[in-house]
């Protein structure tokens, strides 16, 4: 599988530095997976609202940490939903789709944190 | 501004948003900055005079129970009013923009790329506009 995550972009934005670079990939790695679990939440209980708001809340972490895909197209596709125009199950593709990709993002994050941690950046 | 550094303070519950721009703004050595995670703690450590707020519009997105952005900016001008507060959102809705400002902001910003650069010109207008009401008020006063 192709890598998701382009690292030259968070060591641009911290001027390579590893302290700071370790302590972007930590937000990440804390917040991302309770915003997916609050995005599930949302449409499992037909909470349009919060999965909007969440979706919302996912928008800038996707150029900050250098995640490539559709991230952020489909978080704001979410944001924009309006069931008389969009089926419930391509929202639900839509949230998979986007649960999968900050998946691979949090696994290639967690490996570039362990590459900054024992000095081999 | 205390010293020769401008005291700003950052609010937004986006904790990858907020980290980045404390990056951008710190590198810039002429900020002093505090982050804040929520419109609470940014209201209970306005007895630390910032002379600038940078405040997230969407605070209470996943936190219904949470202050939003505009009640934290309420809450702001009813004890500092003359604390300049630019708003910071991802949605680029003009409504939400016209609502920011009939609240009292001083400007809104939409969360993008540039937004640092937007928010860097913001804090020296501020500033500009602040030195002449106080050349302003000096004349004034004389006449």
């Amino acid at each position: 599988m192709k890598n998701c995550v382009d690292i030259e972009i968070l060591k641009r934005r911290t001027k390579v530095n590893p302290l700071l670079m370790m302590e972007m990939i930590t937000l990440y790695l804390q917040q991302t997976p309770s915003l997916i679990q609050s995005l599930k939440k949302g449409l499992k209980d037909n909470d349009m609202q919060i999965m909007q708001a969440t979706a919302h809340k996912m928008i800038p972490s996707f150029s900050i940490m250098g995640i490539q895909g559709d991230g952020e197209i489909m978080s704001k596709k979410l944001v924009q939903y309006n069931a008389q125009l969009m089926a419930f199950d391509e929202l639900e593709y839509l949230v998979l789709q986007l649960e999968m990709l900050c998946t691979q993002a949090c696994e290639e994050l967690e490996r570039e944190y362990d590459t900054i941690k024992y000095g081999k950046l | 501004m205390t010293s020769e550094k401008i005291n700003l303070f950052l609010v937004d519950d986006d904790a990858i948003f907020l980290k980045a721009l404390e990056i951008q703004f710190s590198e810039k050595g002429k900020f002093y900055v505090e982050t804040y995670s929520s419109g609470e703690l940014c209201v209970q450590n306005l007895d630390r005079r910032p002379d600038v707020i940078i405040l997230d519009y969407h605070l209470d997105g996943i936190n219904k129970h949470a202050m939003n952005g505009i009640e934290t900016l309420d809450a702001i001008k009813k004890f500092y009013p003359e604390i300049p507060v630019v708003m910071l959102s991802s949605q680029d809705r003009i409504e939400v923009a016209v609502n920011c400002m009939h609240h009292q902001a001083f400007d809104y910003v939409v969360k993008s790329e540039t937004s640092f650069m937007r928010l860097q010109s913001i804090i020296a207008n501020i500033f500009k506009i602040q030195k002449i009401q106080k050349e302003l008020k000096w004349y004034m006063e004389r006449m």
